[in-house]
């Protein structure tokens, strides 16, 4: 069997359909590769990396249509299920990801510019090996969506945390980084490990490693839903909680948000947690399809119900007492996995309309989420970057030292909040909707919405000490924070797209996610899984290789 | 229905005055941005007058049933959901048309008293201030013109974030704590209503989902729906009824929930305590008036002997407190805790004269209760100090302000003659005529107990501030300026109105559709209202 894989290559038809993760490895490269003849220049290293996430943000959008009838398998060996999967759900995770690694990268750029013209208040981080980290684990976070192979999903895992311990710690002089560095590792290391176990469980139990077959294995055999299929599950999970920082894996989370440079916090808060979140609700759909909805999905639903409610309380709790405005957001972002894993609870549901409304949810809160924490990590940036430290100190009367920072600032954090006519609402509101559909047929979710509608209260109290400390408490001594045109642009930025996600884009964000998840559900029912499982060997992927990959023939 | 732009202007005008604000040169450029848009908004809100004129015999302005007659409609999809879609829907009845009118009285009045603005202690950001404070005013009129309910939720929110920052940047010496209090209550009370919000739509049976108040009030499938669902093992109605109940009675307030109130007040800027005073507590009593009573009418029987006792309580517990009060604005502030208990007490009887009497209250107060404040803040300017006991005399030295301010304070009391009488008088007795409750009549002699402890505490006040022998470092007091007389009078001419013809001034523009919502209920319009609405019906 091992030599059957040894031989077999994939065919080029399938490489084309992972041309983003190819240009991004490329990107790699170059940056690796550029200072043996450049020298050793930040800024370039910057730049040939921002040139290369555009490239792939391109690439993953002249996907699009490929994948559009349905989901491809890729990387298929002949009677294996596809070890890659290129599909709506991925393209749409890749947009994101890629899209928010532009911004990032911006973001180091102004900052990186705007450091050469002043003196350093904070240590410089940069380099080529930086960005190398930087995209190394982006490509972690693309293939975590991208595939249901847990091995391949393990790997993913390691190749975006691995790279993201060193970034934690990528200012050397930062006694506070290399600390957040080792919590990272020693939280990351044990996690994995356990993850490990649950996967040997599952391949113990059921003889092969992915979840589709898993699946169709259950579905087949009613009653092998049994306690080895759990642990292994669960300790699988806790894998992916890691990532997402969700109760009760969270504990690194706020530590490392703090001790690591802005940016990379910035990047860790969405792209990681995103990336997490996409696995997840692979995993709950594949798991979720009728005759698996008294044995595993319901049980399952109200797991990860439980700890999504868990997750948003702590996180909320948390934050309450913060001092740190870095900290204040790494537990804020924690809430937030909380309110997102809500959602991943409605998807499986069984009776709750085909999972439809909760994707819809995630997706669109999503799309929120990545711009108003943006904006506001965006603006903690410029600030740290003028006054050293992210102290809530730092922040007193930025409303009259820096109102182009003050006031974006605001809109973000009340917009983090969910308060309308903000683009936080417009997220919160779609995935209340959602619970409540799914409520319908299971009112059990009317708690998950008292939770939320709770801790929505609840966060007001630490987002508004932030803009207190901004606005109301005054102090005429302190100097003008100025800061540096390309960032404020980004934050200002964000602060108009908040506005209009609430106001104008209120219906075209709902319209668009409801179209993405129609087509990113659907996408791996157990039917279509073990088609694609049955449906890849050699001789359809030969005919693949020479169509011009309308994707037609792979669905069928 | 009819259909008209005027609201959408009314709400957005102001939004525009608050662009403009922004981008104009110069303070006095603002201040009268400020003011001119306040007024265009008041001038405005008078052509809604059209509509209600009741003393054209041949029209017929309140209609056939609830919701049938609604003026001004503008009804358009707004956000399209699976089942109904959000719409923005805004129209008048003779529910919101006083309060839109109170609304846009009062707020430009609260403008021209913040004219003098480069004389308070934060006098910094006046930009902000009027670009803030004419935001709040769209989020007043959303709220009041608003018939769906989404809508009616985002404008209850917009109205937060500008409050908080008018009461945290421009406030006392703890604004800081009163703003963020004000703030933390107000959203708890509002995400329950979001609940309530998603469960109107849910649990209403497929086709007839809908966010529409009016639909929801009289769609019978929908009633019967709600009538019969169970909410977690908890009977619909009462549950919803109590989370939309906590919502509101936090901004009446309601005791237990009343303790942000005095702070807020205390700590707020003249004209903001105004505003608060005389529309934001209103929109408690309108919001149960608008979807408690109409859509859940069973719960509101189920809840009507809690809701008296609570309006009891407020009544006797607000005059108590204010008695102990030695800060003239704190006393103030708790007055208001108790004359909101009349309305609270009205409303929970569940009769039309009930009802007559909530909203006559609502409108009295708010026509009293800003003008107190304003007499208060008029003190302040002056003597930068709020302590009772160190007043005196303050008739001889200004006498033109101690004669309104005398009015003022006799309006708030419930002088016969003034505003405030007919509320009280009219609360008290539909709830002691009220016979369908056993409990209604020891609740009527209960709160009659509050009108003494008010004349008690409003005489006391009157004769430490007002009365007595001039004091010295009071006599250099300048008389009420002419901007300051002109906030008051309107107020004073209103009080007087309201007072002498409570009838034509206020009753006919609204019994017509509390008539209707009390149609609503089971057992609508028994007995003990015969009496008082036959007296005053249309």
């Amino acid at each position: 069997m091992l030599a059957d894989v040894n031989a077999w290559l994939p065919p080029l038809g399938d490489l084309r359909l992972f041309a983003p993760e190819l240009v991004l490895v490329g990107t790699i490269a170059a940056v690796l590769l550029v200072p043996l003849v450049a020298g050793r220049n930040p800024l370039l290293a910057g730049l040939i990396a921002m040139a290369g996430t555009v490239l792939a943000l391109v690439a993953t959008g002249g996907l699009a249509p490929r994948v559009a009838d349905g989901p491809q398998g890729a990387f298929a060996a002949p009677g294996y299920a596809a070890a890659l999967l290129a599909d709506r759900f991925s393209v749409f995770f890749k947009l994101l990801l890629f899209a928010f690694l532009v911004l990032v990268i911006w973001l180091w750029l102004t900052g990186a510019a705007w450091r050469v013209t002043r003196p350093v208040r904070v240590g410089a981080i940069g380099g080529p090996e930086f960005f190398v980290l930087l995209l190394t684990s982006a490509l972690g976070m693309l293939l975590m969506v991208g595939s249901l192979n847990l091995v391949v999903l393990l790997v993913a895992i390691e190749t975006a945390s691995l790279p993201s311990y060193a970034l934690v710690a990528s200012d050397r002089r930062s006694r506070m980084g290399a600390e957040a560095a080792l919590k990272y590792v020693t939280f990351g290391a044990a996690s994995a490990a356990i993850m490990v176990y649950g996967i040997s469980l599952l391949f113990g139990r059921f003889g092969t490693l992915d979840l589709g077959a898993i699946a169709t294995h259950l579905a087949a055999h009613p009653g092998t839903a049994d306690t080895a299929f759990w642990i292994g599950l669960a300790a699988f999970a806790a894998g992916v909680l890691f990532k997402i920082a969700a109760v009760p894996m969270h504990l690194w989370c706020p530590d490392v948000f703090e001790g690591a440079p802005v940016e990379i916090t910035t990047w860790l808060s969405v792209a990681s947690k995103a990336a997490g979140l996409g696995l997840l609700l692979r995993v709950v759909t594949v798991l979720g399809p009728a005759p698996l909805h008294v044995e595993v999905a319901t049980p399952l639903a109200w797991g990860v119900g439980v700890v999504a409610a868990l997750t948003c309380t702590v996180g909320n709790l948390a934050a309450l007492r913060q001092e740190s405005v870095k900290r204040t957001l790494a537990y804020s972002s924690i809430a937030h996995a909380g309110y997102m894993m809500m959602a991943a609870a409605i998807t499986l549901s069984p009776t709750a309309g085909g999972g439809g409304p909760g994707f819809t949810a995630v997706v669109a809160y999503l799309m929120v989420y990545v711009v108003m924490n943006l904006g506001a990590f965006g603006v903690t940036a410029l600030v740290v970057w003028q006054t050293g430290s992210d102290h809530l100190s730092s922040f007193t009367a930025l409303g009259r030292r820096a109102p182009w920072l003050a006031v974006p600032m605001a809109v973000c954090l009340f917009s983090l909040v969910g308060l309308p006519p903000l683009g936080g609402f417009t997220a919160k509101w779609y995935l209340l909707v959602a619970l409540g559909k799914g409520a319908v047929a299971q009112p059990w979710l009317w708690i998950l919405v008292a939770v939320a509608v709770i801790n929505t209260a609840l966060s007001l109290y630490y987002y508004v000490r932030i803009i207190r400390q901004m606005f109301l408490v005054e102090n005429d001594a302190l100097p003008a924070v100025p800061a540096p045109l390309g960032g404020v642009a980004l934050v200002t930025g964000c602060a108009i797209v908040v506005l209009l996600l609430g106001t104008l884009w209120f219906n075209p964000l709902g319209e668009r996610a409801t179209i993405l998840s129609e087509r990113l559900f659907g996408l791996a029912t157990t039917a279509e899984r073990s088609q694609l499982a049955m449906v890849a060997p050699a001789a359809d992927s030969a005919s693949r290789a020479e169509s011009p990959l309308t994707g037609a023939g792979v669905s069928g | 229905m009819e259909p008209g732009n005027l609201l959408n202007w009314l709400i957005f005008l102001p939004t525009i005055g608050a662009v403009l604000c922004l981008i104009v040169p110069g303070a006095r450029a603002v201040k009268l941005i400020g003011v001119i848009t306040t007024g265009a908004t008041f001038v405005l809100s008078l052509g809604l007058f059209q509509h209600f004129a009741w003393w054209d015999a041949t029209r017929d302005v309140f209609g056939s049933g609830y919701g049938q007659k609604l003026y001004e409609v503008t009804k358009v999809t707004w956000i399209q959901l699976s089942g109904a879609p959000i719409e923005y829907f805004v129209g008048v009845d003779g529910l919101s048309f006083p309060l839109v009118i109170l609304t846009t009285l009062v707020t430009f009045l609260a403008a021209l008293a913040s004219w003098n603005f480069e004389h308070w202690k934060v006098s910094r950001g006046i930009r902000g201030y009027f670009c803030l404070f004419l935001l709040l005013e769209t989020g007043m009129l959303g709220v009041f013109c608003a018939l769906d309910f989404f809508l009616f939720y985002i404008f209850w929110e917009v109205m937060l974030l500008p409050m908080y920052f008018l009461i945290g940047v421009w406030g006392g010496p703890r604004k800081e704590y009163a703003a963020i209090k004000f703030f933390i209550y107000t959203l708890a009370g509002s995400v329950l209503m979001l609940v309530a919000l998603l469960a109107f739509y849910f649990y209403a049976p497929a086709g007839h989902q809908t966010f529409d108040l009016i639909r929801l009030a009289t769609d019978p499938a929908i009633q019967a729906a709600f009538g019969s669902a169970l909410f977690l093992g908890l009977k619909f109605g009462p549950v919803m009824f109590v989370l939309l109940y906590i919502g509101f009675a936090i901004k009446v307030p309601v005791f237990p929930f009343h303790t942000w109130l005095p702070d807020a007040h205390v700590e707020a800027p003249t004209p903001i305590s105004m505003i608060l005073a005389g529309i934001l507590l209103k929109m408690g009593a309108y919001g149960l008036l608008r979807i408690s009573y109409p859509i859940l009418p069973d719960a509101g029987t189920w809840a009507a002997w809690g809701l008296a006792l609570l309006g009891v309580i407020n009544i006797i517990y607000g005059a108590l407190c204010a008695m102990a009060q030695t800060d003239f604005k704190r006393l103030v502030a708790y007055s208001s805790i108790s004359h909101m208990g009349y309305v609270l007490l009205g409303l929970a009887i569940m009769t039309p004269a009930g009802f007559q009497g909530a909203m006559f209250q609502v409108i009295a107060h708010g026509i009293s209760s800003p003008m107190c404040f304003f007499l208060v803040g008029v003190i302040y300017d002056r003597a930068h100090h709020r302590e009772i006991n160190r007043f005196g005399g303050l008739w001889l030295t200004m006498p033109v302000y101690g004669s309104l301010a005398t009015l003022g304070f006799f309006a708030s009391l419930g002088l016969p003659g003034l505003c405030g009488f007919i509320g009280e008088f009219w609360v008290l007795i539909a709830t002691f005529s009220a016979e369908q409750w056993s409990w209604a009549q020891p609740m009527a002699i209960l709160a009659a107990t509050g009108v003494v402890l008010t004349a008690g505490y409003i005489l006391w006040m009157i004769q430490r501030v007002y009365l007595g022998k001039a004091r010295e470092e009071y006599k250099s007091f300048p008389e009420a300026t002419a901007r300051e007389i002109a906030v008051l009078a309107p107020f004073a001419a209103l009080a007087i109105a309201l007072g002498i013809l409570p009838q034509q001034t206020l009753f006919n523009f609204m019994n017509g559709t509390l008539h209707q919502i009390t149609n609503l209920f089971p057992a609508a319009g028994t007995t003990a209202l015969t009496v008082a609405g036959a007296l005053l019906g249309r």
